[in-house]
């Protein structure tokens, strides 16, 4: 399975992608990253106390393998600043 | 806190199940920026509030609203209801959601344009189209040029943002559609925004930064303006859980059965926030130089947009009818000063010189205060309303402060003495306001709808409009709607709600641990972690509007501009509705009229009918002077079921005690039955003072009159005003005010009460009141904040008791007659009827031919008594209770059943409470009841060649039915009640009899001929008639309630049987079944047997 893959990332200060690795390969960001935020569903987690929304911060992003000259779309959701972690691909 | 940036697309708790915060609290959030926006779906339901929370806060205030758009097609369908012309548009416009923001500082053009565009969409639109959930209301396209346009072109803003027809094209990357459509909005309307929002959702869904940028471009490329918002629907991030909650309950589907709010990006997002949409959004766009522009694109809108309160909505200005609606025109000072000294005269007839005096200053007072406020008209307005009223001839009262008016009484609005009863117009009318009182009337509960109507025809539907309330979440509610969104089962969530519904959900918690009925809940919510969640999380609906209805008394009188100012939506009743609720009122300037629907006022009018019809006179229940000894000795009786709010267990008691033997005994009595004054010991001095086992204990000597109707004892609000008024030198207007402020800001009040009673003084200087005496009325007054009551209200209150007393008391028949037809008051019908016969008065059942369907005065065996109704038969329809009357009279059971027609169970009900009686010439109940069912079964069964007709040309049975005891007797009561009569003798013996193998009579047609079959049930016949072969037959009947067997019992059966054949009532029989024709069945009974005395003898009875 490969979304659940950490992923590491070299982002902007502002917290833009513009390059990362993924299963041992480079990929170097190309068109427009589009930020967006998901959600968690709250009323499956089983969550007692306080509930929070629950949301999390993704990164649509396209990478170019310099080597190959694949272009793969993937989603990145953020976790640490600079581990994300793949949730999903797009061909 | 959102400084800097305005949001003008913002959505309040009043949408309904979407947003999630009140708008008070949305305009505090902001209050450093310079103005806030509200724009709720479907109405201006929270604006009031929005608006007087900015003028507290300090920011300018600008409104709007959020449509939805039919769609081209739709409108064609719609033409054929004939409402509009059809829809010309070229283009289309085709359906999504768009905003519509009103400009403001145009003399509330822009207000009334969008206030009549909502308008429009709730009159013409169609409900819940699809992909709209709880959507009441939309606009078609057509409108918008006309509605939003005024005379200086237009004056509103449309906002098309993601959701929009166009929002949708470009989301679907239609370029051409997107620009046909933009194109077509421009050139139907000139101020078209484009709204760049985005909520950060998934690439390729609607608000989207991919979509936003996408609709920024349009924009750029067309040249049409931009501004960025955040459709915001809650106050704080987590605040979404709550919208979840709403989205859910909106769907009546739990979380996980429907997409949710893609993320919680709809919060009131501030500055920092919204400039890094901005950013993202132009970033993507292509145009990170841009996003600047972008954040600061809602500020040239924010000024077209925002309102002002006093130009363009008249902020707390009164508005009332214009005075040529009711015909009259000049000066309406004059023309209210005329009316009331022609109402004076009609009232005191013969007055002496004093009370002339007196009358005539206190009016000429009321007149001057009336004057400087400028509310003649409102006093002709309502005026006017009630002589509409009375002339409907509907009765009418009004109440509360209002009643202590003179120019009301001289006007007939209220008909309570003032001068009399010592009442205050200050306590009704005292400091300077611009705000209208408040006037609450009495009518008739049945005809108050006439009356709305009437008010309606009256001044035109665009000046009058039905009050709204907005229903909201109580704990029910919450924990109900909160489960279902957790998914919980429903007979969970039910129990959870049953037990905990009474409490605040605040207090829920504390509840489970300490009370112990609660403490088996509270174990289960221990166990179960989903029963912790619900309770936590429903604490998010409490309180939030739930669903807009019709307020049930209030109604808005304005001038010709009311629909200028509010939008309306139906009511149900034909009538508009308006969006603003009682809260709103105020602040807006518009008259309120509360109109009552009293169910006693109804009584009273049946009772004087009922007193017509029976003796001619028309009693002028208005006139009855107010001393008579026999109504108070009625009163002091405590038997006062049925009178105006003296009758419960607790008035008994208190009546008891006080025996009240004058008009303002009762007026303390109402005023004194509250728990303030129970609490608080105001009963016992009063009491003892009125018995004479104390001297009255004054205040102070000043006050002795002012007290005197009251014994001494502090009651009422005039009571304070005049005494507060008199300790601090104040007019009576002043101290009304006074009075006001002692509930909250008693400190203050005190401090000035204290000064300024120690500097009261008399003509040589003298202190009016010593230390001992200032300390003895404060301790007085302070308490007489909460404790107080209106004089005016309870006298207008005690009117209507004493007339419902008198009437009780001289008319008793008639009266209870209407007690009964109009069931006001706290008891049920039995206890009604109860209380009649212990006036020993006579009730009359149910009768074929006299009964009707109201209750009614009539003469019977034993004089004037109460006819019961047919409508009182459990079940009967409105129908076949109209059919019974038409019918009337009756001749014969067999003439009920074929004229009167009306169903086999209204039949057999009928006949079981002896409705029948009348023209049965004398046959028993049980045995009129196996005619009834003979007669109405279905098939008849066909008759042998040797049975004769059942019945004979007058309907008679030719079945010699020889009298049978009736079974179970059931009282009048029970059975007029409403309790099933089909309940049947046999249910108790059910068990048993399935257990010997009886067949029910309606399946003895299933078996074969010659089966042998045991059958049981209530012998309604027993019968004899010689065989062929000369010994005799006897022929018995049973019910048991499927249907009725005949049995026949030959010589040899007859003997085996022996006495018990005609002694018994509840039978068995065994027998073997003979089909008598198609449809036809009976048993040759070999053995029969009192089955109720069987039970330890069944064995030998075994089939």
């Amino acid at each position: 399975m490969e979304t659940g893959d950490l992923v590491a990332v070299w982002a902007t200060e502002t917290g833009v992608p513009q390059k990362f690795e993924w299963r041992g390969h480079s990929y170097v960001v190309c068109g427009h990253p589009v930020p967006w935020v998901d959600r968690l569903p709250w009323w499956s987690l089983g969550q007692e106390g306080p509930l929070n929304a629950l949301e999390q911060q993704m990164w649509r992003v396209s990478g170019v393998n310099p080597d190959t000259g694949h272009v793969t779309c993937v989603d990145l959701a953020v976790e640490e600043p600079s581990w994300w972690r793949l949730a999903s691909i797009h061909e | 806190m959102s400084t800097g940036f305005v949001h003008l697309h913002v959505a309040s708790c009043f949408s309904t199940h979407f947003g999630t915060a009140w708008p008070e609290d949305f305009v505090l959030a902001q209050s450093l920026s310079p103005a806030a926006a509200l724009t709720d779906r479907d109405g201006f339901y929270g604006v009031v509030r929005h608006v007087r929370t900015c003028l507290e806060v300090g920011i300018s205030p600008i409104v709007g609203v959020d449509l939805c758009v039919g769609s081209h097609d739709r409108v064609r369908l719609d033409s054929t209801r004939g409402t509009r012309a059809h829809n010309t548009y070229d283009g289309g416009i085709v359906g999504g959601q768009i905003t519509v923001l009103a400009h403001g500082h145009d003399h509330g053009v822009g207000w009334a344009s969008v206030s009549r565009l909502i308008s429009a969409a709730h009159h013409d639109g169609v409900k819940n189209g699809p992909g709209t959930i709880n959507r009441a209301a939309m606009v078609t396209p057509d409108r918008i040029p006309s509605l939003l346009c005024g005379d200086d072109g237009p004056c509103a803003t449309i906002l098309l943002g993601p959701e929009s027809d166009l929002g949708q094209a470009v989301l679907a990357s239609d370029v051409p559609r997107a620009k046909t459509l933009l194109r077509a909005w421009k050139s139907a309307f000139p101020n078209i925004v484009i709204e760049i929002s985005s909520h950060y959702t998934q690439p390729g869904m609607s608000g989207s930064i991919p979509h936003a940028a996408g609709m920024f471009e349009m924009a750029l490329a067309s040249g049409t303006p931009f501004v960025l918002t955040n459709a915001v629907r809650y106050l704080h991030r987590d605040d979404a859980i709550t919208g979840d909650l709403l989205d859910s309950a909106g769907r009546l589907q739990p979380m996980g059965s429907f997409d949710p709010q893609p993320n919680a990006q709809a919060w009131l997002k501030d500055a920092k926030s919204m400039r890094q949409v901005a950013e993202d959004v132009a970033r993507y766009a292509g145009e990170p130089g841009l996003a600047t522009r972008l954040y600061e694109s809602p500020l040239p809108l924010v000024e077209r947009c925002v309102v002002d309160p006093h130009e363009d909505l008249g902020w707390q200005r009164a508005k009332v009818p214009e005075l040529e609606v009711i015909g009259l025109s000049g000066d309406p000072q004059k023309i209210l000063d005329e009316r009331c000294r022609g109402g004076l005269v009609h009232r005191w007839p013969r007055p002496n010189q004093d009370l002339l005096n007196q009358i005539t200053d206190r009016l000429n007072t009321e007149l001057r205060i009336i004057e400087s406020f400028g509310f003649a008209t409102y006093f002709l307005m309502v005026a006017d309303v009630v002589d509409l009223i009375k002339g409907l001839k509907i009765r009418v009262q009004a109440r509360g402060s209002g009643a202590g008016s003179l120019v009301n009484y001289c006007l007939g609005v209220s008909n309570v003495d003032p001068v009399e009863n010592d009442l205050l117009f200050e306590r009704f009318l005292g400091l300077k306001r611009e705000t209208l009182p408040d006037i609450d009337i009495d009518v008739e509960s049945a005809r108050r709808h006439d009356v709305y109507y009437a008010v309606t025809r009256r001044y035109g539907s665009h000046r009058v409009a039905l009050l709204s309330m907005q229903n909201q979440y109580k704990t029910r509610g919450a924990l109900r709607d909160t489960g279902l969104a957790l998914g919980l089962p429903n007979e969970k969530i039910d129990r959870t709600a049953k037990s905990l519904w009474r409490l605040n959900v605040s207090e829920i918690s504390e509840a489970l641990k300490s009370r112990p009925e609660l403490a088996e809940l509270a174990r289960e919510v221990d166990a179960d972690p989903r029963l912790r969640v619900l309770l936590n999380q429903s604490k998010r609906l409490y309180r939030l509007p739930r669903y807009i209805a019709m307020h049930p008394c209030g109604v808005i009188l304005s001038d010709q501009h009311l629909l200028s100012l509010t939008p309306t939506q139906p009511s149900g009743l034909g009538i508009p509705m308006s969006q603003f609720d009682k809260d709103d009122i105020d602040d807006m300037g518009l008259l309120k009229l509360d109109i009552l629907g009293v169910r006693m006022q109804s009584t009273i009018a049946y009772t004087l009918d009922e007193i017509e019809r029976r003796h001619g006179d028309r009693v002028d229940v208005e006139t009855i002077a107010f001393d008579d000894e026999p109504t108070f000795d009625q009163i002091r009786s405590t038997h006062n079921l049925g009178v105006f709010q003296i009758e419960s267990r607790g008035q008994r008691e208190l009546v008891g005690t006080m025996q009240p033997d004058s008009f303002a005994d009762l007026v303390a009595d109402i005023s004194l039955y509250r728990p303030g004054p129970m609490k608080s010991n105001m009963i016992t001095p009063f009491v003892e003072a009125k018995l004479g086992f104390r001297s009255p204990q004054c205040l102070h000597p000043r006050f002795r009159q002012t007290l005197g109707d009251s014994y001494g004892v502090v009651i009422y609000h005039e009571h304070v005003i005049r005494i507060l008024a008199d300790c601090m030198g104040i007019t009576l207007g002043e101290a009304d005010g006074v009075r006001r402020r002692l509930g909250k800001h008693h400190d203050d009040v005190e401090v000035e009460f204290r000064t300024r009673a120690a500097q009261r003084s008399d003509e040589h200087g003298r202190r009016l009141f010593t230390d001992a005496y200032i300390d003895r009325i404060w301790e007085t007054m302070k308490s007489f904040g909460s404790f107080g009551f209106c004089k005016a209200h309870a006298a207008a209150v005690a009117v209507t008791t004493y007339q419902s007393a008198w009437l009780k008391t001289h008319y008793p028949v008639e009266f209870m007659a209407g007690i009964m037809e109009h069931g006001p008051g706290m008891y049920p019908k039995r206890l009604l009827l109860t209380e009649a016969k212990r006036m020993g008065i006579p009730i009359y059942g149910i009768d074929v031919n006299t009964s009707t369907d109201h209750y009614r005065v009539d003469e019977g065996a034993q004089g004037a008594g109460i006819r019961m109704p047919f409508i009182e038969i459990k079940g009967i329809s409105g129908t076949e209770v109209r059919r019974l009357i038409e019918g009337q009279p009756y001749s014969s059971v067999l003439d009920v059943i074929q004229r009167g027609r009306v169903s086999r169970v209204t039949m057999q009900r009928l006949a079981g409470i002896g409705g029948l009686d009348s023209v049965s010439r004398g046959s028993s109940r049980g045995t009129i009841l196996a005619q009834v069912r003979h007669l109405t079964a279905r098939p008849i069964a066909t008759p042998c060649e040797d049975q004769e007709a059942l019945v004979d040309e007058d309907g008679v049975s030719t079945i010699v039915f020889p009298e049978v005891p009736d079974v179970d007797p059931l009282s009048a009561e029970l059975d007029i009640l409403g309790i099933d009569v089909s309940g049947h003798a046999l249910d108790p013996w059910r068990g048993l009899l399935d257990e010997i193998g009886v067949t029910p009579v309606d399946q003895l047609l299933n078996l074969r001929n010659n089966s042998r079959v045991v059958v049981a049930g209530i012998r309604v016949s027993a019968m004899t008639s010689p065989s062929k072969s000369k010994k005799r037959v006897v022929f018995i009947s049973l019910d048991d309630g499927t249907g009725v067997a005949d049995c026949a019992f030959f010589d040899d059966a007859q003997h085996r049987v022996g006495p018990d054949l005609f002694r018994t009532r509840l039978l068995a029989v065994k027998g073997i079944t003979r089909r008598t024709g198609a449809k036809g069945i009976s048993i040759n009974a070999t053995e029969a047997w009192d089955f109720t005395r069987a039970v330890s003898q069944d064995t030998s009875h075994d089939i």
